[in-house]
């Protein structure tokens, strides 16, 4: 009897060993199993990591060139709108200069026009010798000026009108005397050379314009001075000169005739009268 | 309607120069040869601006100016003066006297009126 419980506790324990090798198989094929299955979910992840990147990098590459091209042919397309705009530019700014060009040409224009409507508005003498004064001031911008008219019975220019000169003015120069008797006599503009001064009244003039009635010279303006905010003769002025030279020259001309003959008519008008009282 | 400008100046030479700019350019022009009569035409036809000279008989510019500034009529009236004197004290006193812009003579079309054209928009 005594050996039956020891028979049963033997049992017992290989029961237990039997269990426990079982449980070991067992647990020996999980790990396999989960081994295995590991090893799958390696390949499978790397084998997805693999496509994925491959796929990406070559999508990539080609949005790349893609990209470039856009970029390369938006460079293009901003290079010559780039030579466009400069185009229109350089284009506008020349028609701004033609516009400023043509306006300054139209100014040149009003004022020569108006010089010679003005100097043949009026058949007085005095009247003339003011509108030559108005021009050469309001016109050319002169500060210092004379005007005078040869005296041929005495070879002489002889004062007329000055504006802005003090009291060293003179009132007759010997025609062939200095620069001014000089204009006279060769009947030839004299415009002073560069870097002379303009703005204070020199013994000698800056400029003289003969003025003729065909190629008899009649009297010569004489600037001595511009106003202070002139700097300097300009293309207009020069045209001017030209102006004043033939038109200034008749206008006085015709005026100094004019007054001569109302005079003339003014006596015989008296002299008829007096001849009809008697 | 078109903007009225009157010309102040007591050179015709100057007034026919400024009036064929002007006229070019569509203004109506009304004219005066002095400060007396500028202050008249100034207060009965109020234009929209006026160009005026400084040296004239009798009322020099300086004084119209002022008379203009006083006037309720003429106060908001623009002036700009227009001369053969540029020198700094002359053009403060007028600035003073209360002109909106200066021109100097020999008077340059583009820059009159670019002038003329900042205070008539």
């Amino acid at each position: 009897m005594a050996d039956k419980p020891g028979r049963d506790s033997a049992a017992r324990v290989l029961e237990l060993f039997e269990e426990g090798r079982k449980f070991t198989e067992d647990l020996l094929k999980e790990n396999e199993r989960l081994r295995a299955a590991v090893a799958q979910a390696r390949i499978e992840i790397r084998d997805l990591e693999n496509r994925y990147i491959k796929v990406d990098v070559a999508r990539l590459q080609r949005r790349l060139v893609s990209v470039e091209d856009e970029v390369a042919a938006l460079r293009e397309e901003n290079a010559e709108l780039k030579a466009r705009f400069q185009s229109v530019e350089d284009e506008n700014r020349e028609f701004a200069d033609r516009y400023v060009q043509v306006e300054r040409q139209n100014s040149d224009l009003v004022t020569l026009y108006v010089a010679s409507q003005r100097l043949h508005s009026t058949l007085d003498y005095h009247e003339v010798v003011e509108v030559v004064k108005e021009i050469v001031v309001n016109l050319v911008g002169s500060e210092a000026f004379a005007i005078y008219v040869v005296d041929a019975s005495v070879s002489n220019l002889v004062l007329v009108g000055q504006e802005g000169m003090d009291e060293t003015v003179q009132a007759s120069v010997p025609i062939g005397a200095g620069i001014l008797g000089e204009s006279a006599r060769s009947g030839q503009p004299y415009v002073v050379g560069e870097g002379a001064s303009l703005h204070a009244v020199g013994q000698e003039p800056i400029a003289c314009i003969p003025l003729k009635v065909g190629s008899d010279v009649v009297g010569v303006i004489a600037i001595y001075a511009l106003l202070k905010q002139k700097r300097g003769f300009h293309a207009v002025d020069l045209e001017m000169f030209e102006l004043l030279g033939g038109h200034a020259g008749s206008a006085l001309y015709v005026s100094s005739l004019y007054a001569v003959s109302e005079r003339k008519r003014n006596t015989l008008e008296e002299l008829i009268k007096l001849l009809k009282t008697r | 309607m078109n903007k009225r400008v009157l010309l102040v100046d007591d050179s015709e030479t100057v007034i026919q120069f400024e009036k064929l700019i002007l006229r070019g350019q569509g203004f109506e022009i009304l004219t005066a040869k002095n400060g007396k009569r500028a202050l008249e035409l100034a207060a009965s036809q109020k234009p929209d601006l006026v160009l005026l000279d400084l040296m004239m008989p009798e009322m020099d510019g300086l004084e119209t100016l002022r008379l203009l500034r006083a006037s309720p009529d003429t106060q908001g009236i623009p002036v700009i003066v227009v001369t053969t004197k540029g020198d700094p004290e002359l053009v403060e006193q007028a600035f003073a006297a209360g002109c909106r812009d200066y021109v100097t003579k020999p008077v340059d079309k583009i820059e009159l009126l670019t002038k003329i054209k900042a205070l008539l928009p």
